[in-house]
């Protein structure tokens, strides 16, 4: 596991990186003016906080309930934002800039992820992993799906 | 694919043929006279000599119903379409005898209008893979020889010669197969169930008692193969033990009963049927039952009592048929396609048949498709294909260019699916968890001109009509939701209604006897489930978008219109000369006769009956020429209420904005316009550009609205001239309307976005506009000439951008989009235009970098393919990974998308939406008390006529609360205007529509004159009288008397 030393660490990191994201989130629905629009980034926010006590479930040692909670759906990459530019969510930003911004975060969280599952050894682990990148995904496509129906009016 | 034809070598001993000529007997095409084909063909074939060359075999049915008569030609593998008998002499001359195929008969892809002669090239039959259906339109059905020629009877010599009946079981049940009636319960189990039973005689049951409207699968497989049947069932009395077996067939399937009757009769006399056959000592006989057409007896006890002559009534289950069936013995009941499909799973084994399709539904579906689609027949598809892609590349999509709307599967005891669930996987659990049901194979397809509340009442009165009235749910309930869908249909329903629906449907659900009283609700429930807007719209509202509901629709043209133009009455008008009348008629829904004259959609035309005749009337450019004839006098809008105190502000000067400040001074009210731009007009000013809206018409209407009153201020910003606080506390406006449209571009979001050479599509249209409006206030013409200029984006402003820079000298124009061409939302006349002008397009291309320094000079493109439906049916784009090319250009214009500019809102109380647009309740009402909004900034970008319509709306909407202080739904209505019809319409029945003259293409670059140059008096006039006056029918249908002709002719 390159970069990382043991399980924990992985743990960890991920934990970590969980906690920004809602930390992000939450910053950005402070600033943003749109009303829905910042409803939409609080529940955002809610979603990583999941995924935190998800991963501490696995930290205290629930492997098992924790995949329990997952879903098991496939999932497509619709990689429809991947080659769009994201900067920092401005007070005037938009629901479209939100909607790439958050897409370009969840698409992070998934190659994250997906690393992480190749790199472990254990098999519950790595399903783990695996699940958390299929929902980072879901989260993306449905961020993508949103984007295209909302931005891509003529296009 | 089942490629494998007719090949004489199967048959050594017979004469060798050079060619097979097959025309399709099945009921489609021999109703298009196909025998008459066969006739002349035969004829044609005997008169060249070439009788001992070519042999003419008259199939069963190909399948591909819409363009029959089809006619095959081998060893080519040609197809043919609607051959008429006067085509005979041609495909012998050409084809038989030279080589070559006939071009004009060869299938024409419907979206590319690309020939594609060859079978297997045709969509319709690329993703079908054909086992029940692998010999119908193939071989000849009286002929026992051409069926055996193709493996025919080799899986019963398979079953009688090494088979044990344990081994046929384990091989039915190891397939997987579930019964294609409509159930889906596994057939090998059932058969299993039916040996167990130690009660004789048993029997073998085949139900092609098909009933269900638009379902024609067993019979074609009846007609074209009846042979595979008969195996089938005697591979199951094997098994089962059965010596006897009965094909319920219904009498209204001559031609079915006809065939299985000779079919019969070759197989006793092969040793196929009867005693000892095969000589192995096995004995089974058959028998046609023919059903008297009672739906009902679709159901397995119904159809055993009608065996046994009794009533056809079911009878509680259990006991099932394998226990106590016909005369109370053991019986195996299963549909002719479950039949159809045995042998060839006996003869190629169970995991052939386990590997098509999903591992609980595996092999093949059989569908009749109907309805409003390209490609109307029978297919035959692989269980688990998208249902978008039976509808859209097996069924060709929908005619006229029309928007998918919904699918019913399952018959009338089935359900309907919108477009949402187009990705939906067919087979039997996952469309039951859709929300239809897989049902025995009827798939009707329906399109944006099909009431939803009509369509589920369609089904319930068919249903109703075959309930056979044994049990009290379905014979009382059924009738009663007929009634309670009767009411909402004719404008008389509540929403209470809806509950009482839902409540009875469940009871029938739950207690009646049969799956006919258990599954009536299915069509309404799912209407409900995925179209309730519809059903409520019909409540409330009193009205039907789709114009099919004969009492709430006067004519479709009138209530396809947004603004609810009453066109047929201003074409009655015109045929008559009387301009100034209609025009006046117009003008009650819509003031801006002369710009939508120029540049509406024309929703009434694309709902106009004449148009399911021939073409519908060209109802937009006879509107133009009477609006035409008024610019020398113009109108003064009539005042319809005493003037009053108080004062109204609108801000924002387009057709919404302009029609509510015109509605509220009709109503007396002080109105203020109060417009950004220095030129009032909004998109009609600043979007669309003057070669399709001039500026003459265009400030003509808008002077009209000034001559009722309304004040309008230019260079007014909100956010920056005045605030909300302003009009309320400064000014003492008593109500606010912001109608501010949606100007603002969206952002492409790729890198290189900012470098100087991208502007915007809305930014670039408006800069030009402002200039060719006379308002270019020190602005200067964006630099074009001797550009190479790309326009991102599919719509109306995109087309806009790329004609308007084309006009201004740009030496390349590229219109890049991320669909294909049909997924364009820009107007098909439009995109037709840009392609002669000469602008260059790149379908399923999408930007994903814009490359230059500082400035412009190329894009780097991603090329796309189609992955799978989205939510509004179309196919969704997916980047196809380094698949990349470059475009040289110095200007990019995206134009993706608009939204209204929503900075100026902080802290006003007002809301939007996420996607910018404000939050309005159903009076037009935004949060904040006497702030209305209307137009784009509450739709989204639409139309001049429906911004047109929520003016009219919003101004009834702010009177009403002026006056009361209250919110109410608004309704804009305008007295009905019956006009005599002083003409023979018969005299117009071959009457065709017009072609509109337009600026020849030579002189348009480089100006910005009107390309459509409309017609002249005379065209006018007979034009108008090709109207079918639908609105007169109404007035016959509601038994209202019509209007007494008292007006000669001008």
């Amino acid at each position: 596991m390159e970069g990382y030393n043991s399980i924990e660490a992985v743990l960890e990191r991920a934990i970590q990186l969980e906690v920004e994201a809602a930390a992000l989130y939450t910053k950005a629905a402070a600033t943003v003016q749109n009303e829905p629009v910042r409803k939409r980034l609080e529940e955002m926010a809610i979603q990583e906080q999941h995924h935190k006590s998800k991963l501490e479930d696995v930290r205290a040692g629930n492997v098992r309930w924790a995949i329990r909670r997952s879903k098991a759906e496939p999932v497509t990459d619709l990689r429809l934002s991947d080659h769009l530019v994201s900067g920092e969510l401005a007070p005037d930003a938009d629901y479209q800039d939100v909607l790439l911004f958050a897409a370009q975060r969840e698409k992070t969280a998934h190659e994250f992820y997906k690393a992480m599952a190749e790199m472990v050894e254990d098999k519950l682990t790595q399903s783990l992993f695996e699940m958390l990148a299929d929902e980072e995904l879901r989260h993306k496509y449905v961020l993508e799906k949103t984007y295209e129906e909302v931005v891509y009016k003529d296009f | 694919m089942d490629e494998v034809v007719l090949t004489n070598d199967s048959q050594p001993s017979e004469h060798r043929f050079r060619a097979d000529v097959l025309i399709c007997g099945g009921t489609g095409c021999h109703s298009s006279n196909s025998h008459e084909v066969l006739l002349a063909l035969e004829s044609e074939v005997a008169r060249r000599g070439l009788s001992d060359e070519v042999r003419v075999v008259h199939t069963g049915c190909r399948g591909f119903c819409s363009m029959g008569p089809v006619m095959m030609v081998y060893p080519e593998g040609i197809l043919y379409c609607q051959v008429q008998s006067s085509d005979v002499p041609e495909v012998v001359e050409e084809t038989l005898l030279k080589g070559r195929t006939v071009k004009r008969l060869a299938y024409q892809e419907p979206t590319q209008h690309q020939a594609l002669p060859l079978y297997h090239d045709i969509p319709f039959y690329g993703k079908q893979i054909r086992i029940a259906l692998r010999n119908c339109g193939l071989i000849d059905p009286e002929s026992i020889d051409e069926y055996i020629a193709r493996d025919g009877y080799a899986a019963l010599g398979k079953v009688l010669s090494s088979m044990t009946p344990e081994d046929v079981l384990r091989e039915m049940k190891d397939s997987g197969l579930r019964g294609r009636g409509g159930a889906g319960f596994l057939t090998g189990l059932k058969w299993e169930f039916a040996r167990r039973s130690q009660s004789f005689p048993k029997y073998v049951i085949c139900n092609a008692d098909e009933g269900d409207p638009g379902a024609f699968m067993d019979r074609s497989i009846l007609e074209g193969d009846p042979h595979s049947v008969m195996e089938g069932m005697t591979i199951a009395a094997y098994a089962i033990g059965a010596a006897e077996g009965y094909i319920y067939c219904r009498a209204e399937y001559p031609l079915a009963i006809a065939r299985l009757k000779t079919a019969i009769a070759q197989a006793h006399e092969y040793g196929l049927l009867g005693e000892n056959i095969l000589g192995s000592g096995f004995n089974f006989d058959l028998k046609v039952k023919e059903g008297a057409g009672a739906f009902v007896c679709g159901e397995e006890t119904a159809l055993m009592a009608s065996i046994e002559g009794k009533r056809g009534e079911p009878r509680p289950r259990p006991p099932f048929p394998a226990v106590a069936g016909l005369w109370a013995k053991p019986s195996n009941v299963n549909n002719v396609k479950s039949y159809a499909m045995s042998p060839q799973i006996i003869l190629k084994g169970a995991p052939w048949f386990k590997a098509i399709g999903p591992e609980k539904s595996p092999g093949t579906a059989i569908f009749a498709l109907t309805g409003k689609i390209n490609n109307t027949g029978l297919i035959e598809v692989p269980m688990g294909i998208p249902l978008g892609e039976i509808i859209f590349d097996v069924g060709g999509g929908i005619p006229k260019g029309k928007t998918f709307k919904a699918v019913q599967t399952g018959g009338p005891l089935g359900g309907c699916l919108p477009a949402a669930a187009l990705n939906t996987p067919v087979d039997f659990d996952a469309l039951t968890a859709a929300g239809a049901t897989m049902g025995s194979g009827g798939m009707i397809v329906v399109d944006e001109d099909t009431c939803m509340v009509e369509f589920a009442k369609y089904f319930l009165e068919f249903a109703t009509a075959e309930s056979c009235g044994k049990c009290v749910p379905c014979r009382i309930g059924g009738i009663r939701l007929l009634e309670t869908l009767t009411k909402i249909t004719e404008g008389k329903g509540t929403r209470d209604d809806l509950e009482v629906i839902k409540y009875i449907s469940k009871n029938m659900r739950e207690s009646a006897l049969c799956s006919l009283g258990q599954l009536t609700p299915g069509p309404v429930m799912s209407g409900l489930r995925f179209f309730e807007k519809e059903f409520i719209e019909h409540i409330d509202d009193k009205t039907c978008t789709a114009g099919q509901c004969k009492s709430l629709v006067r004519a479709k043209c009138i209530n396809a219109c947004p603004a609810g133009v009453e066109s047929p009455a201003y074409l009655a008008l015109v045929a008559q000369g009387r301009y100034a009348e209609g025009l006046e008629i117009h003008r009650q829904r819509n003031p801006f006769a002369l710009a939508c004259g120029r540049v509406c959609p024309a929703f009434c035309e694309q709902r106009c009956r004449r148009g399911e005749i021939d073409e519908p009337i060209s109802i937009r450019l006879v509107k133009r020429f009477m609006a035409d004839q008024e610019i020398e006098r113009p109108w003064t809008p009539a005042r319809i209420e005493g003037p009053k105190l108080a004062k109204v502000a609108v801000v924002g000067a387009g057709p919404a904005g302009l029609t509510a400040a015109l509605r509220l001074a009709q109503r007396g009210y002080r109105v203020t316009v109060l417009e950004k731009l220095p030129v009032a007009g909004g998109m009609m000013a600043v979007g669309i550009p003057e070669y399709r809206l001039p500026k003459g018409p265009l400030f003509a209407e808008i002077e009209n609205i000034e001559r009722a009153g309304v004040e309008i201020r230019c260079n007014q910003s909100l956010g920056d001239d005045f605030t909300m606080e302003d009009l309320f506390d400064r000014d003492g406006y008593r109500a606010v309307i912001l109608a501010i449209g949606a100007h603002k571009s969206r952002k492409l979001g790729i890198p290189g976005e900012e470098k100087a050479g991208v502007l915007h599509g809305t930014d670039f249209l408006r800069q030009v506009g402002l200039i060719n409006r006379g308002a270019a206030g020190g602005r200067r013409m964006p630099e074009v000439a001797g550009k190479r200029v790309a326009v991102v984006g599919g719509g109306n402003v995109a087309l806009d951008a790329a004609r308007t820079a084309w006009r201004m000298g740009a030496k390349e124009v590229h219109v890049i989009y991320r669909r294909q061409r049909e997924a364009m939302p820009a107007y098909a006349e439009e995109v037709k235009a840009a392609y002669d002008e000469g602008v260059q397009f790149h379908f399923l291309a999408n930007p994903v970098k814009v490359l230059g320094d500082d400035a412009v000079t190329g894009v780097l493109v991603q090329r796309q393919r189609l992955g799978e439906f989205d939510s509004g049916g179309r196919r969704r784009p997916i980047p196809v990974e380094g698949d990349e090319f470059t475009i040289d250009l110095d200007l990019i214009i995206p134009a993706i998308g608009q939204t209204t500019d929503t900075a100026w809102m902080k802290n006003t109380g007002i809301e939007a939406s996420r996607a910018s647009t404000f939050v309005v309740n159903e009076a037009l009402g935004t949060s904040r008390p006497g702030v209305f909004a209307a137009g784009d900034a509450v739709s989204g970008p639409a139309t001049v006529v429906e911004a047109v319509a929520q003016g009219n709306l919003v101004a009834v909407a702010v009177d009403h609360w002026l006056k009361t202080g209250e919110y109410a739904r608004p309704r804009y209505e305008t007295p009905r205007p019956d006009i005599a019809q002083l003409y023979d319409l018969d005299a117009y029945a071959n009457a065709q529509r017009p072609h509109v003259p337009e600026l020849e293409l030579v002189v348009r670059q480089g100006t910005f004159r009107e390309v459509e140059l409309g017609f002249d008096e005379h065209t006018v006039r007979e034009e108008a009288k090709r109207c079918l006056r639908c609105d007169l029918e109404w007035l016959d249908y509601m038994k209202i008397a019509r209007p007494q002709a008292v007006t000669e002719e001008a």
